[in-house]
This record gives structure tokens, sequence and C-alpha cells, in this order.
């Protein structure tokens, strides 16, 4: 599972990770306009970015401009970082606020409706029917969740990242990451009756 | 006082279960976790919950979010694609194979225009078309382009489809070989046209 902690980490106790460093470091360079060391950082951020954004956007086009967005203030303003968190959570704290302003920009009405054609897509016989089908029940709950609920659950499940992390992310208190954790866990439980069971 | 009691208890669960998400992926703070094991190792409830959100959190990290709108949109895009719109509605309801649908439906869309020569008996029938003239031009309709827009295209150069669709969705089109070139300028020139070009019998579309 591709998650922070493995690779962008200011941790939690004493212990100091070279993958904290390197961030640290990286972002050091970056001020002093090191391209190698900020490609070196977008390479590393871009599959993860791209996931987080992905599920808050639902519009695959817009995907690659927000991450960019995003990327550019790291180059251009690496000295906002201030050392109180993790690298990597200033950087999804700011692909956070830039995914929303997209998501308030955007005026195609595709919207949610997406990954609930799923069921419709052509059966493929060489899939393993029954978890295609659960996998195609799951995503489609997820997209009936509010982007600021998948955002919660994403970085829970996904990025591993613990709640005052995922609350410093998107600017709320930690009260408020529980709630929506606890309203997300339960639809995707009602959707997925039957699926998660031993 | 009883009330109490099970409101307490009702709580302490809720409190539990609250935690179980980050306690799964391991990132609760040593507190916690100390607090979450005991609680599980004397409640089977919370234990059962504890196992259906692993699993939860496992199948939503293993889901496929970017792969699955990625494939969504080029679907989309694929359907945006297969020209003409109308045709293609047409098509759907009268449940036929495509390109032979496809022609039957503009078939009866253009009418006179169309000389139909791959199609089946029934098709010759219906067009009461005279003997099929030589294509010599090519036509490509751009996607979601109406009958009527056809249609008004075909006669602006007195076109007559030959037959169409080939694989790349293009049709074979008479014009009066005197007038082609001028012909081709103008269905150049038509929105609904995305390509127009000179086809001589010796060599072929």
């Amino acid at each position: 599972m591709a998650g922070l902690r493995g690779a962008a980490s200011i941790e939690r106790g004493s212990a100091v990770r070279p993958s904290r460093l390197d961030d640290a470091q990286l972002l050091a360079r970056i001020a002093d306009r090191d391209l190698r060391a900020f490609e070196r950082l977008y390479r590393a951020y871009h599959p993860r970015l791209s996931r987080f954004v992905s599920n808050i956007l639902r519009r695959p086009h817009l995907v690659e401009e927000v991450l960019n967005d995003t990327m550019m203030v790291v180059w251009r303003r690496p000295g906002a970082y201030n050392g109180t968190s993790r690298v990597s959570t200033w950087i999804f704290a700011i692909a956070y606020r830039t995914a929303l302003k997209a998501l308030r920009r955007a005026d195609d009405p595709v919207p949610d409706d997406r990954l609930k054609e799923l069921p419709s897509s052509e059966p493929d016989p060489e899939q393993h029917a029954e978890r295609g089908q659960a996998q195609r029940d799951l995503l489609a709950a997820i997209v009936e969740l509010s982007p600021d609920h998948r955002a919660v659950i994403d970085l829970t499940y996904f990025h591993e990242l613990g709640y005052a992390e995922i609350a410093e992310i998107m600017g709320c208190p930690v009260g408020t990451v529980k709630t929506r954790m606890f309203h997300a866990r339960r639809h995707l439980r009602q959707r997925l009756a039957g699926c998660l069971a031993d | 006082m009883m009330g109490d009691i099970l409101r307490l208890d009702s709580d302490r669960h809720g409190e539990i279960r609250a935690l179980l998400p980050w306690y799964v992926t391991g990132r609760l703070e040593p507190e916690e976790h100390a607090r979450v094991v005991a609680h599980l190792a004397s409640c089977p409830e919370c234990r059962t919950e504890a196992r259906v959100e692993r699993r939860l959190g496992m199948e939503v990290a293993q889901a496929p979010v970017e792969l699955e709108l990625g494939w969504q949109e080029m679907r989309r895009r694929i359907a945006a694609e297969r020209p003409p719109a109308g045709a293609l509605a047409a098509l759907r309801g009268a449940g036929l194979g495509a390109a032979v649908a496809a022609q039957a439906v503009l078939l009866i869309a253009l009418g006179g225009w169309l000389v139909p020569r791959l199609g089946p008996a029934p098709y010759h029938a219906l067009a009461a078309a005279p003997a099929p003239a030589t294509a010599n031009v090519l036509i490509m309709f751009r996607a979601g382009s109406s009958e009527g827009s056809v249609r008004l295209a075909l006669a602006a150069v007195g076109g007559r489809v030959t037959d169409g669709p080939t694989r790349a969705g293009a049709w074979m089109v008479h014009v009066a070989t005197a007038d082609r070139q001028r012909a081709l300028a103008t269905l150049r020139a038509r929105p609904e046209v995305s390509l127009a070009q000179p086809v001589d019998p010796a060599t072929g579309p």
C-alpha cells in the first residue's frame, strides 16, 4: 500500500526516518531553485496526490491540472513550509485546498455519477465476477459520499494517516474528522452489507 | 440509575468504535491503542466490528479509483466519437448489426440520395434507387452530426451515398465528376464534415 508514512514523514517521537530528512532536504534545495530536487519530490508525490485529488474531484481531466497547481505552490513557495508538520501534510493540505477550488470552478455538470455507471460495464469473463462486482459496488458507494467524506476515508484507509493529521490537512477540528468518518463508514457499510462479513 | 449504566456502556462502545479506522491502520497514539486493545479483549461485539472495519479499510485502500474514473472517461469519449448520432440512436432501437443498420438508417432518412450496395435486398426495395453510381468522394461526418445536417451537406453538393460506413466511419459518395473540386471545397467548409477527400475508382478509398 502506498501510504504516506514510508516516503515523507515527520514522525511522532524522537526517531528520525531517512525519508523525513529526504523531504525536508529536498524542500531546502528547492528553495535554492534546484530543479532536480523538485523533480524528485514531484515524482515521489505524484502517485499519492493523483489518487487523493482524483477521489475528491472525480473529474480525470482536472486531476493533472490540480496536481501541477499544487506542486507549483511547492516550487514557488517552499519557504511557506514552517516545519511544524510533516512535509507531506503541508503538501496534501495545499492539494486539498486546490482541489476544492477547482471543484467550485468546475462548470461541467458531470459530477459524481461517473462510477454509478460501473455496473453496466462490459462483463469480462476473465475477471473474477464476485470480486469485480463487490469492487464496483464499493466504488459506486464511495461516489455517493461528499468530497469531504471521500477525502477522510481515502486519507485514513489508503494513505493511512491519523485523524489529527487529517484534521490538519483539511483545516478542521479533529471532532469533524471523526464525525465525517462515522457517517462515511455507516454509508459504506449499509451499501456493502454482506460483502464485509467474514 | 440502570439507564445511566447502559448509557455509559453504550458510550464506551461508541468511543472505541470511533477509533477503529485508525486502530486497524495502526495510526492511534499508544495510549488510545492500549485502550482499544483492552476493550476488544472483553467485548466480542466490538471485536466483530474491528474485523469488519479491517475488511472495509482493505477494500477502500485497494479500490482502483483512478483506473475506473479513467475508464469511464474513455468510454464516454469513445461513445462521443461514433458518427452520426441520429443513426446510432435509431440503430440501437432497431437492434441491428452496426454497419448494416447504420446504412439502413441513413438510407431511410436520406431517401433518394442513397444507393445501397452492401445491404441486403430489402434496402434496395426501400430505396427504389437506380443503378449504383461509382463513389468519387469520401466523407467523414463529425460525431453528433444529425441526420438533417448530413442530408443538407449531401444536398449542397448533389451527392449520393454509394457505400459505407467504412470501418473508420467514412461514407463513400458520388458527386458530379465535373464539379468534384467545387463539391469538395463546399463539403470541407461545412461544420458537420470532418473530412472530405477525392477517391478515384482506380485506386479506391
